[in-house]
């Protein structure tokens, strides 16, 4: 199967990879964050052209972020998740750009919604959220109903208007 | 006293009611069902409604959907450089109290205290049925003279100013402006 030869292929090069067959075209990769430029640009040398997505994770509890690369393959079609994690306070991470250019975009959006500073970005300004006043809106600890009543205001049925 | 002239013309109001012209610009989710509505099964241009691409020629400003801070300040750059007379239409639950988004931290939850709104249409999304009912009600109203958002927002602009203000921060329109001077030319 292309799948298991793929990744006998990776463990191969890097030992200290955990890379698994989830199930049919579907692929883990789990590395370490300071080694996952490298995987990368061995990946996209062996046919990952194709960065469809970058996802971040957010897990208070156990204080990380986690950084998903979706890499989809061409010749094999085979999609590939390459993981990290990194720590949640002060996040920081090396862009990707170099290695797939259209990180551009994704990574800009991470920086909006998690607030991940990618090193190395030339342009992380606001995209989505023109002058965001709090602390990135997809972090679990961001209060929502708290932020919309100071924002938007909240209904006063007695009034029947909208109060601050 | 030169817009009471107009705005008591009966003549004048039976002719804006017969030449609505939309400006071309849609948020949200509802920007789908006006397609249906413009071509041939519904076909609002009998009622001499078309879209403009110029916004200095439109007369009408349909909101079609939820509206977000970013997208509500075009909708006031819009709104402000049509000329009065000048009318709009929300559809929807959202711009009413934002619907199904009423917790989310990016919508506006009542677009009636930014701007002034002329007809609502309740549901999510309202059928092109609802919206010929709301553009009709819209004629009816131009030529009973009783569409007078434009005006409201004129009196009230201390208002709608102050309520733009705090969602934005107070200088806004400076910001807004140095963003798009790559694209004013005079
Ligand atoms: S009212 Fe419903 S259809 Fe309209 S914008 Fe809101 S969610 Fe979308």
């Amino acid at each position: 199967m292309i799948e298991e030869e793929l990744v006998r292929k990776i463990v191969e090069v890097f030992s200290y990879v955990e890379a698994k067959v989830k199930r049919v075209r579907r692929v883990e990769v789990k590395v370490s964050r300071e080694k996952l430029p490298e995987v990368a640009k061995y990946l996209r040398s062996i046919g990952f052209k194709h960065l469809s997505a970058i996802s971040c994770v957010d897990r208070p509890q156990h204080g990380i972020f986690e950084l998903v690369y979706h890499l989809w393959s061409y010749e094999n079609r085979v999609h590939l998740m390459l993981k990290t994690t990194i720590p949640r306070n002060k996040p920081k991470y090396v862009t990707m750009i170099n290695v797939w250019p259209n990180a551009f975009v994704y990574e800009r959006d991470i920086w909006e919604f998690f607030g991940i500073e990618f090193e190395g970005h030339p342009d992380l300004r606001h995209f989505i959220l023109d002058y965001w006043d709090d602390i990135p809106p997809l972090r679990k600890d961001f209060n929502h109903l708290e932020y919309i009543k100071r924002k938007y205001g909240v209904y006063d049925p007695e009034k029947e208007y909208y109060l601050r | 006293m030169g817009f009471q002239v107009l705005e008591t013309s009966k003549l004048l109001n039976y002719a804006r009611a017969r030449s609505l012209w939309i400006v071309t610009f849609c948020t949200g989710c509802g920007g789908v069902e006006l397609p249906p509505t413009a071509t041939a099964r519904f076909d609002f241009e009998r009622f001499g409604i078309i879209s403009t691409p110029s916004i200095r020629q439109a007369d009408l400003l349909l909101i079609t959907g939820y509206v977000t801070p970013k997208t509500l300040k075009r909708i006031i750059i819009v709104y402000e450089m049509m000329r009065n007379p000048k009318y709009i239409i929300a559809h929807g639950s959202c711009p009413i109290n934002a619907g199904i988004y009423w917790d989310s931290y990016n919508t506006v939850k009542k677009l009636d205290l930014y701007i002034p709104v002329d007809v609502w249409i309740a549901g999510c999304m309202p059928r092109p049925e609802a919206i010929l009912r709301a553009l009709v009600k819209l004629m009816r109203m131009v030529k009973e003279g009783k569409a007078l958002g434009w005006k409201r927002y004129l009196e009230n602009f201390e208002f709608y100013r102050k309520n733009q203000d705090r969602l934005f921060g107070k200088d806004w329109r400076k910001r807004e402006i140095e963003k798009l001077r790559f694209y004013i030319h005079d």
